[in-house]
C-alpha cells in the first residue's frame, strides 16, 4: 500500500496531454488510450516523482470541493490502481 | 541508377538502389507520387549486404502480417525466421534521415519494401505534424471530408455515396498540419489506383452503420480518442506517440468533428457535405 510520505512517478512511457481539464494518455505497450477525468488528470499531472502523496492530496484538496478524508482515500486508491497497471512507480 | 523520389503527404523520400529492375518497379507502383522536392530522408535498398541473426529480437515490437520486428533503441528491423531467430533486415535513423533495407537472397522484396517504406514514411510524417489514419475521404469543390472508423465500419460505402465528389481514399489516408491548416492527403496504400491528391479538411465524421441517419457533434476529447483509436502506430518510439497526440489535438480543436450514424442508402450526402 502506498504511504502518504511516498513520492510517485508517472510512467514516462505513457505520453499524455491535458484536454479541457481532462487528460488523455496512451499506453505504448498495448496502444490503449486512457481517458482521465478532471480530478484524475490533476493527480496524474502532479505525479512527478518529487511530490509526496500527501502533497498531491493537498493540491487536489485545494482545487476541488470535497472533504479531505474523502480526497485522501480517492487519491490513494487511484495511485494504487496506477501502480498495479505499471502506469506509475514509487521511486 | 538515378535515384527516384517519392512524396507522400509532403514527406519526400529519395530511393537509392542499384537494382534497375527493382527501381523501375517502384517507379511504376508509385508513379502518381513521384516528386522533385528536396528529400526528407534517403531510403537505401542495399544489395550484397552481409546480414546476421539478431540475438535479442524477442524484445522487439512486431507489426504487420510479414513478421517484421522493430527493436527498440537499436532501430533495427528484422524478419522473423522462426520463433527464436530473427534476421536483420535493415535500420532506420530518424535524426540522420536515413533508412536502410537489405535485399536478402531468396526473399521477395516487394512486400517488405512496401511495409518498411510505409513504416518509415509514418515515422517521418509524425515528426512533421502528421499521421496515418484508418479512414476514407472525399474531396468536393476543393474541400476534404474524412470518414474515420475501424474495419467494417462502412468507410468505402459512405465515400462512394458522396455525389459529385472525388473519392480520395477508401481505407487509409494521411492527415497533416501544414502552415497552421489541417489537410488530408491520399496515400498509395490500402486503395486501388491511388491518385496523389490533397485538400484542406472541412469536416471529419466518425462513422457507425445504423438504420436511421443521425449526426451530432463530437466533443473534443471524444474526437481525440477516436482519432487515436484509428491511427496507425505500431512503434516503440514514445516520441511518435507524443507528437501524434499533439497533432490529433490540434486537428480536433480546429476541424468540425461529428458522429455519423448512417444507413447504406438514402439521399442525405449533399446536406452532409454542405457548409
Amino acid at each position: 500500500m502506498v504511504a502518504m510520505d511516498n513520492t510517485v512517478q508517472r510512467n514516462e512511457r505513457m505520453p499524455w496531454r491535458i484536454i479541457e481539464d481532462e487528460a488523455i494518455l496512451v499506453n505504448i505497450d498495448n496502444e490503449i488510450v486512457i481517458h482521465l477525468n478532471e480530478v484524475a488528470a490533476v493527480i496524474w499531472s502532479t505525479m512527478d516523482g518529487k511530490r509526496t502523496v500527501r502533497e498531491i492530496v493537498d493540491t487536489v484538496h485545494g482545487m476541488f470541493k470535497a472533504d479531505r478524508p474523502t480526497i485522501e482515500k480517492d487519491v490513494v486508491r487511484f495511485i494504487e490502481e496506477l501502480l498495479e497497471k505499471d502506469a506509475a512507480t514509487v521511486p | 541508377m538515378k535515384p527516384s523520389k517519392i512524396e507522400i503527404a509532403g514527406v519526400c523520400a529519395k530511393i537509392v538502389c542499384q537494382e534497375k529492375e527493382f527501381v523501375l518497379g517502384i517507379e511504376e507502383q508509385y508513379r502518381d507520387f513521384q516528386s522533385t522536392a528536396e528529400e526528407d530522408f534517403v531510403f537505401y535498398v542495399d544489395s550484397e549486404v552481409q546480414t546476421s541473426l539478431v540475438p535479442d529480437a524477442s524484445e522487439g515490437v512486431g507489426y504487420g502480417e510479414q513478421n517484421i520486428v522493430l527493436i527498440p533503441g537499436k532501430w533495427k528491423y528484422s524478419i522473423v525466421l522462426d520463433e527464436d531467430r530473427h534476421m536483420e533486415l535493415g535500420s532506420i535513423d530518424i535524426m540522420g534521415a536515413k533508412v536502410h533495407l537489405h535485399l536478402l537472397p531468396g526473399l521477395e522484396i516487394g512486400s517488405y519494401f512496401e511495409l518498411v517504406f510505409m513504416y518509415a514514411i509514418r515515422h517521418f510524417l509524425s515528426y512533421q505534424g502528421g499521421l496515418l489514419l484508418h479512414a476514407s475521404g472525399v474531396i468536393r469543390e476543393g474541400r476534404g471530408f474524412v470518414f474515420c472508423g475501424p474495419d467494417e465500419s462502412g468507410k468505402s460505402t459512405i465515400a462512394k455515396m458522396a455525389p459529385a465528389s472525388l473519392v480520395a481514399a477508401d481505407d487509409s489516408l494521411a492527415l497533416r498540419v501544414a502552415n497552421g491548416s489541417c489537410w488530408l492527403y491520399t496515400v498509395p496504400w490500402g486503395s486501388r489506383d491511388s491518385k496523389n491528391v490533397s485538400a484542406p479538411i472541412a469536416k471529419v465524421f466518425f462513422i457507425h452503420k445504423a438504420r436511421e441517419l443521425e449526426v451530432r457533434e463530437t466533443a473534443l476529447i471524444e474526437a481525440v480518442k477516436q482519432f487515436l483509436a484509428n491511427t496507425f502506430f505500431h512503434t516503440p518510439d514514445e516520441l511518435i506517440y507524443a507528437r501524434t497526440l499533439e497533432t490529433v489535438q490540434y486537428i480536433a480543436e480546429r476541424v468540425s468533428c461529428y458522429e455519423l450514424y448512417f444507413p447504406p442508402t438514402g439521399d442525405y450526402m449533399d446536406a452532409l457535405l454542405s457548409s
